[in-house]
């Protein structure tokens, strides 16, 4: 109750994006705001690819959907932004001067473009966008047209749809935008995007973009996850059913996972202020564990009516508890916020758990609960109490699967390589990159400065240098908006221009300099390139360079203002620090876990039941390495699973706390419950939850399996704990 | 978006501002067949002209020169007075010459979708493109025994497009003038003088100097 006040008057804020999981990586805040509102954008944006023979077709076909857009959802190329764009830029048409025009200007080419005027207000068809009167020399139409962010692809603009012939055929790209409420919301993205391809059935319409590759494995694993979780549930449902004859131990053992999760959601948000989608997941997989508690609980009370619980019992509970929270507690000491999140929910809900059955299974029992076992699971308990192997044998299955994890465990840390989308997703992903000369992904240079001017400045002279290493196009706010410098350099050329021809191209411009036009103005303003609103900021101004240019980008001067971010880089190396780091802290873990049981039964015992779980651990990496599958961050993390698993295995078999039959019984029970609730994942399609599923399966059955090495382990001081009188 | 601009406002083929404006016609019927015959009955068309523009400002513009239609190949605009230049437009580049030939600006028209719709002026009246015409714009044919008038207008006023209405009048089978308005050139009127047709299309290039 406490715990669901604290939800409630504190509200549970859940992050659900990876970059959340980034540090700042050395950089300024700025820099970091940059690349935030950059991820952000590419978020929210939905690109649609239509392909036909004609363009009768494709744009009969584009303006169809077009129409249909479902609420929220706009086109990012639409007539009337571009017609707002131009209006605004025509206000400073004697400052923005095109590569061509200002290069006319500086060299005193004017000749030419007198010339140029003459022909534009003598042609029969206008070469210009605005009034050919106004603007004779076509500075602005140059501008606009000439941009490099506009002529960077062969797309062409047309009734808002952006067309380009590509190997015979014609394709329509639409980019579309969706709301900011979208990218907060996994259930609006989801229903938006189900409308939106409903829209777009059929072979010619592609779609791709961030929200597709999100609203399609978000609704595929929760499809799958649905699916798995009934059969789950079935599987455990049959599995008490004929164990215990009964469901109402199922009932309990519901009302406990309940209890747990609540408090140790109330507890991260009271530590932590927030929650992490990963951290919910993990810990909440950990908090799983709980399980094993009620099972050991219901097979002790056998045909029982003292509800009370036995006092070995309980201490074998504790160290059960004991030997996790040791465990997860070592992820404080790696300060690393969202291990540190995990910890606190899986220590919480591990501890509620152990509470809720401390203080109310006794209550409950007598009244709700008393079970009996079923004969086919007695003789099951007497068939497995007879499984022995000798104390050696997981210590030296463990020490094979380390040597093949030494001799050729592959690494992988991108989390890229996690995903495999569809493959019409990906087609379409590829066809786009063709398109727009993508192909090799996008650079990211950010320019740092103290004054907008001066990022400006410093933006302007980087295009200087990569017009020079040889990079035709590339994004930035200063390809758009020049600098104030510049664009007042650019007025007064112009003057001296109208001035020297005011007989032959008479132009009403006027004598003091107007003030420069701001990066801000342009990209807030509702227009197109509020799209691009991401390349500015005040402190910090990204470029965007296609990605075949990366050997281009070596020959650049080397500057503290200027930095290329990889944001992928930044997380593959975040997630190898993370890897590393659990790996190690999983070492010490096993350590502390050894000096534990060391004092509880002491060395040789407490060797005999580390085996099972060592060897289980082991085989997750021997197993990978075997196979060949790359170990990645999920594999370590599902290792911890084992872990705490195992131990409570391989504890119990050592403690013999109740006969024989009832302990193996019940460790069995325990193994196909934790098998049914996340071996299942093994059967996911989404990379993550088939790795951990996978590498759970593996490592708990190993660990099931040599658990009878430790049985008796600890019998002789079990003895004594279990009669306290002697 | 150049390109689009270029390629709308090629279907006008020839400009002029005008002093006595035609009424634009109410009664508008689509007639792509006229159209079609009359471009295919005079595949090779020479004339010299004389445009009077009224722009937005109200200033107004005289001039005069050749025009050349090639079927197949484009067409050229050349001003002799007050200026020398030369215009010359096919479905595959735009080019602008100065008064000795020389190349001032050349606008790559090939690949891009506009230039089909474009180079059918210049090429062919393909079942395409007269869906094209019909989706933007109103085709009348007023037909007489001494004068046919060929009119298109837009159907709808987008914002990105620039020609509102184009008025052809062609008695005899010959051009005669040429009338449109234009959101950025104003109004514009073309009188043709000394008008050849011919079902012969020359081979050589354009003449650039004359």
């Amino acid at each position: 109750m406490a715990a669901t006040t604290v939800l409630l008057l504190h509200g549970v804020h859940v992050n659900t994006s990876l970059y959340d999981l980034l540090p700042a990586g050395g950089r300024n805040d700025s820099a970091t705001h940059a690349l935030e509102r950059m991820a952000r954008a590419s978020s929210r944006q939905v690109n649609l690819l239509i392909k036909g023979d004609s363009e009768d077709k494709v744009l009969a076909r584009a303006r169809k959907i077009i129409d249909s857009l479902p609420e929220g959802i706009h086109p990012m190329t639409d007539n009337a932004g571009l017609s707002r764009v131009g209006q605004l830029l025509y206000q400073y048409r004697y400052q923005l001067l095109s590569d061509r025009h200002r290069q006319a200007l500086e060299t005193g080419d004017t000749a030419a473009l007198k010339e140029e005027a003459l022909a534009n207000l003598y042609s029969f068809v206008p070469l210009s966008l605005y009034p050919v009167d106004e603007d004779p020399y076509g500075f602005a139409t140059s501008f606009l047209l000439e941009n490099p962010l506009v002529r960077q692809n062969g797309f062409e603009p047309r009734d808002g749809v952006l067309l380009t012939w590509k190997d015979g055929a014609l394709y329509a790209y639409i980019p579309l935008m969706l709301p900011e409420s979208a990218a907060d919301s996994l259930d609006e993205m989801q229903k938006m995007m189900a409308e939106l391809a409903s829209l777009c059935e059929g072979d010619d319409v592609m779609l791709c973009g961030t929200p597709v590759h999100t609203w399609r494995a978000s609704t595929s694993s929760q499809n799958a996850m649905s699916v798995l979780s009934v059969l789950s549930l079935l599987m455990i449902v049959a599995l008490f059913l004929w164990v215990f004859s009964s469901l109402r131990g199922m009932l309990v053992m519901g009302g406990t996972l309940a209890a747990a999760g609540v408090v140790s959601l109330a507890a991260v948000v009271l530590l932590h202020g927030h929650v992490h989608i990963l951290a919910l997941v993990f810990g909440c997989s950990l908090v799983g564990i709980s399980t094993d508690y009620v099972v050991h609980y219901l097979v002790g009370h056998h045909d029982s009516q003292d509800s009370l619980i036995a006092p070995a019992l309980k201490r074998s509970l504790l160290l059960g508890l004991l030997t996790s929270s040791l465990g997860y507690a070592t992820f404080y000491a790696a300060q690393v916020d969202l291990l540190a999140q995990i910890a606190t929910v899986s220590i919480a809900g591990l501890a509620a758990a152990m509470l809720f059955i401390f203080a109310f299974y006794p209550l409950l029992y007598l009244r709700h609960v008393p079970v009996k076992l079923a004969p086919g699971a007695l003789k099951l308990g007497a068939f497995v109490a007879r499984w022995h192997m000798p104390a050696w044998l997981p210590w030296g299955f463990a020490f094979v699967s380390v040597m093949l994890a030494v001799w050729k465990l592959p690494i992988c840390d991108d989390l890229r390589s996690f995903y495999r989308p569809e493959p019409d997703l990906l087609a379409a992903e590829k066809q786009l990159a063709a398109l727009n000369g993508m192909e090799q992904g996008m650079l990211t240079l950010l320019v740092r400065g103290e004054q907008p001017e001066e990022i400006l400045l410093r933006q302007e002279m980087l295009a200087d240098w990569l017009k020079k290493a040889g990079v035709p196009y590339f994004s930035s706010a200063a390809v758009l908006v020049p600098s104030a410098a510049r664009q007042k350099e650019n007025f007064e050329r112009v003057k001296k221009l109208a001035a020297e021809y005011a007989d032959d191209v008479p132009l009403d411009m006027p004598d003091t300099w107007p003030g420069a036009l701001k990066p801000d103005d342009l990209l807030q303003s509702d227009s197109p390139f509020a799209s691009l609103s991401y390349l500015w900021d005040s402190g910090c101004g990204l470029v965007l360079v296609p990605g075949q240019y990366r050997m281009q980008l070596q020959a650049l001067p080397q500057q503290p203002w200027l930095e290329q971010a990889d944001r992928f880089a930044d997380l593959q190396q975040q997630v190898r620090s993370w890897r590393e780091q659990l790996m190690w802290l999983m070492g010490i873990v096993g350590v502390l876990v050894l000096i534990l049981l060391s004092l509880f039964f002491g060395p040789r015992s407490a060797l005999c039941i580390c085996g099972p779980v060592a060897a289980g651990v082991m085989a997750v990496f021997g197993g990978l390495a075997l196979l060949e599958i790359p170990l990645t961050l999920f594999h370590v993390l599902a290792c911890y699973l084992v872990l705490g698993l195992g131990c409570d295995y391989a504890i119990f078999r050592a403690t013999h706390v109740q006969a024989g039959m009832f302990t193996a019984l019940a460790v069995c029970v325990s193994f196909l419950t934790s098998w049914g609730v996340f071996g299942v994942l093994a059967f996911t399609d989404f990379s993550v939850t088939q790795d951990m599923g996978c590498a759970i399966s593996l490592g708990l059955t190993v660990a099931y399996v040599l658990s009878p090495a430790a049985t008796g382990a600890a019998k002789l001081r079990c003895r004594v704990l279990c009669e306290p009188g002697k | 978006m150049r390109r689009f601009i270029i390629s709308i406002l090629a279907v006008a083929t020839c400009a002029g501002a005008a002093e006595t404006m035609p009424a634009f016609p109410t009664v508008r019927v689509n007639n792509y067949t006229t159209l079609k015959t009359w471009f295919h009955d005079a595949p090779h068309t020479t004339a010299t002209f004389e445009m009077t523009r009224t722009m937005p400002s109200g200033r107004q513009l005289k001039s005069r020169g050749s025009f050349e239609f090639r079927l197949g190949i484009g067409m050229m605009w050349r001003t002799e007075h007050p200026v020398r230049n030369a215009m010359v437009i096919t479905s595959k580049e735009l080019k602008i010459y100065d008064a000795k030939g020389r190349n001032l600006r050349s606008t790559n028209l090939e690949g891009v979708p506009s230039a089909r719709f474009t180079g059918a002026f210049t090429q062919e009246m393909s079942p395409e493109f007269l869906k094209q015409m019909e989706r933007a714009f109103h085709v009348t044919c007023r037909t007489n025994q001494t004068q046919r008038e060929l009119v298109i207008g837009m159907k709808a006023r987008h914002r990105a497009n620039d020609l509102r209405w184009l008025l052809v009048v062609v008695q005899r089978g010959v051009l005669r003038e040429v009338y449109y308005e234009s959101a950025r050139q104003g109004l514009t009127k073309v009188v043709f003088d000394k008008v050849r047709h011919s079902d012969k299309v020359p081979a050589d290039a354009f003449s650039i100097v004359p």
